[in-house]
Formats: C-alpha cells, sequence, structure tokens
C-alpha cells in the first residue's frame, strides 16, 4: 500500500525556496510516499501579521486550510515551522474551543459560514492531524530513509530548529529532527545558542533598531556555529534560513569570515538519496555551498 | 450630565491612525486580497521550471481563483477589511 499524505508547503517555501519544494518532491517520490496537494490552500495565515489583526480572521482561514486538508482523508504534513505553529493551534483551539487557548467561538463559526470550503461538517478542520515533516520522516519514514540513503552525507552539521519547533519548552521534535540528521549520516555539532531565536521576527520591527537587534541575534549564533567548524546549518524553517542567509550578506562589507551555508533538511535528505546538487537547485541559496559539497561526498556545485 | 457629554477619559490619548504597523502591511494586504503572504515572481517562476516545478504552486490559492474569494469572503465577514482600514480592490490601505 502507497503512504500518502497531505501537504501543505505554505507562501515562504514555493515563493521563495523553490529548492526546498522540488527536494522535498524529489525525496518523497524516491520514498514511494505520494504528496497530495492541499487544493485551494493559502497562506495559513501568518501569525504575526494577521493574528494581532483580528485573531477570528485568522483562526477562520487556518480553519479554512484545515477543512480543506481533511478532503483528502490523510495525515496533514506541514513543512514550514510557521505553518505548523499556525495550523497546530488553530485546530487545538477549534477542537476544544473551551479548553484551548484560543478564543472560545463556537465550532459552527469556525471556519466562517461565509466560506463554502468549510460547510460540510465531515470535513471541518478538527479532524485532520497536523503533523510536521520532522515527525512524519522520524516516526514514519525513518527506515526507509536509512535504506534509501546512497549517499551517507558525513557532514558536521550545526542545527536551526527555530523557536516555534521548541515552543513551550516542547523537545520531542528537536530529538526526531537529530534522529533524522543522523539517518541521514550527518554528525550533529550542539552549541549553546541553538535554540536562541535567528533574530527573525525583528525584522517586523520598524526602522534600524529592528535592523540591528535582528543581526546581533543571528551573528550571535553564527559566531558560535563557525567556531565548531561544522561544514552547514540544517534547519527546517524557512524563516531561519533566510535569516541567517541575510545577517551574512550584510556581515560581508565588514570583512566577516566566509559563508555559511544554511540548507533545509530536505535539501540534505535530497543529497543523501542521490539527488544532483544542480537538479534541487542548491546553487538558489543566497550562501552558495560550494565548500560543503566539495566536502560531502565529491559533489561539484555546477 | 448624560454619557455623550463626558470628557473621553484618556483626552491625550492619539487616536491610531495605524492599525496595521508599516513592516506588516505588504503581508496583510497579501494575505488578504491574493491568499497568499507571498508572490511568486518573475525570477522564482523561471527558477521554478528549471526545477521541473509548476510555475505557480499546483493548488495553492495561486492558481485557484476560488480560494481568494473564499478569503475575501472571511475577511468581510469578520470585518476585517473596515477594521484596518483596507481598501481591498486597489490593494492598499485607505489610512
Amino acid at each position: 500500500m502507497v503512504t500518502s499524505y497531505s501537504v501543505f508547503w505554505g507562501c515562504a517555501i514555493p515563493a521563495t525556496m523553490p529548492q526546498v519544494e522540488a527536494s522535498a518532491r524529489r525525496v518523497f517520490a524516491t520514498l514511494g510516499v505520494e504528496l497530495m496537494e492541499v487544493m485551494g490552500a493559502t497562506c495559513c495565515p501568518l501569525p504575526e501579521a494577521i493574528r494581532p489583526v483580528c485573531e477570528e480572521a485568522w483562526l477562520a482561514l487556518a480553519g479554512r486550510n484545515l477543512a480543506l486538508a481533511a478532503r483528502n482523508r490523510r495525515d496533514l504534513m506541514v513543512i514550514c515551522n510557521g505553518c505548523f505553529d499556525t495550523l497546530s493551534e488553530a485546530r487545538a483551539a477549534m477542537s476544544a474551543p473551551s479548553a484551548g487557548k484560543g478564543p472560545a467561538i463556537a465550532p459552527a463559526e469556525t471556519p466562517a459560514r461565509s466560506c463554502p470550503s468549510c460547510q460540510t461538517p465531515e470535513t471541518w478542520g478538527g479532524a485532520v492531524r497536523v503533523r510536521h515533516l520532522v515527525e512524519v520522516l522520524s516516526d514514519d519514514l525513518l527506515d526507509s530513509l536509512r535504506r534509501a540513503a546512497k549517499l551517507p552525507l558525513g557532514l558536521r552539521v550545526a542545527i536551526q530548529p527555530g523557536c516555534r519547533f521548541t515552543k513551550y519548552g516542547n523537545l520531542h521534535l528537536l530529538e526526531k529532527f537529530l534522529a533524522v540528521l543522523e539517518a541521514l549520516g550527518c554528525e550533529v555539532v550542539r552549541c549553546e545558542t541553538e535554540k536562541v531565536c535567528c533574530g527573525f521576527p525583528a525584522t517586523y520591527l520598524d526602522g534600524e533598531i529592528g535592523q540591528r537587534i535582528s543581526e546581533s541575534r543571528a551573528c550571535l549564533k553564527l559566531g558560535e556555529i563557525r567556531g565548531k567548524g561544522v561544514d552547514c546549518i540544517a534547519a527546517v524553517c524557512p524563516a531561519c534560513i533566510n535569516q541567517l542567509e541575510v545577517a551574512q550578506l550584510r556581515a560581508r562589507p565588514r570583512g566577516a569570515a566566509a559563508g555559511l551555508p544554511c540548507l533545509h533538511l530536505m535539501e540534505l535528505a535530497a543529497l543523501a538519496l542521490g539527488h544532483g546538487p544542480d537538479e534541487i537547485g542548491l546553487d538558489m541559496h543566497r550562501i552558495k555551498p560550494a565548500r560543503l559539497l566539495g566536502a560531502g561526498g565529491g559533489y561539484t556545485d555546477g | 450630565m448624560k454619557e455623550e457629554e463626558l470628557p473621553p477619559p484618556f483626552p491625550l490619548r492619539r487616536k491610531p491612525e495605524e492599525v496595521v504597523p508599516p513592516p506588516f502591511r505588504p503581508n496583510v494586504v497579501n494575505v488578504l486580497c491574493t491568499g497568499h503572504a507571498l508572490e511568486i515572481g518573475m525570477v522564482m517562476r523561471k527558477r521554478r521550471k528549471r526545477l521541473g516545478l509548476e510555475e505557480q504552486s499546483p493548488g495553492l490559492a495561486y492558481s485557484v481563483p476560488a480560494a481568494v474569494e473564499e478569503v475575501r469572503r472571511i475577511s468581510e465577514s469578520k470585518r476585517v477589511d473596515e477594521m484596518i482600514g483596507l481598501d481591498a480592490a486597489r490593494r492598499r490601505f485607505r489610512y
């Protein structure tokens, strides 16, 4: 029987990191896993921007996405940390409105009555199980991943799990992340600052202050990681990847050290499964991973 | 004294003119008008094509106009446009 999951891509990966989407599609195809698109999915929606404006609308839009995913009658695998956080919280709030942290909105009103996609009770979003990509790989596909890994990467990697990954001190996803990296043949180098925020949220602050806070956070992490002599940073959050790359580019004119590539877990998995760097578009990163590719099994950066 | 004759409780408080702070505005407009926080621009379309992906991710609101209509309906039913002064037709804020 073919394993299949609904997949939620979010906005950042399709619109800014197609290499991650391409890697994920190739990895799951290699593992014989079918990905079912959530037809008509929108932004999760972005918690930083939409939730403070109107929590009810935020919940209704998230509920609409969950209702659409429920139509596929599969677990919903979420590739992006931010989307995972939104959809998990929304599901919890809708499943038990009075017990959850979300607003007490009657289920009949959530998702919005005005939205045709959310009308049928059996497709109501509370039914779908929301799972992070790392959880799926670790719990369901770890053995397949180990068997399929043609090129154990042999890389020393630092990790950037992202704040939402370890939200409320929940470390079970972090352990699964480490297990997946080890299955891919990576040596994980632990850092004291690995759970420190990358600084991306500060970019939403207006003006120079936001810029400075955001850069100082990223540089704090990058400084420690560089000192550990790793080949790259393994991340699962598109915002963290973006932030760590941009911070390095901004530091270049000030004479900062050579770039430290920051790759998504899916890209590392695709490399381990034998997909070439050109095929998955590794050159699309702002910090080109040429040195990493030389160190990791003789790849050349085309 | 009638209620409407009472002085405002906080007379020095400035009336909020920008419900949505400037750094969030593009994302809020995009989500409420197109369904996604980020649009897939020309450069990314070319990159997606090079990687064998569809130019607009399949199934997402980018390629499903009905999804955008549903987002608009939710936004209107929750009176978000009114709250934040969004002119959805012109994809910009009134103030």
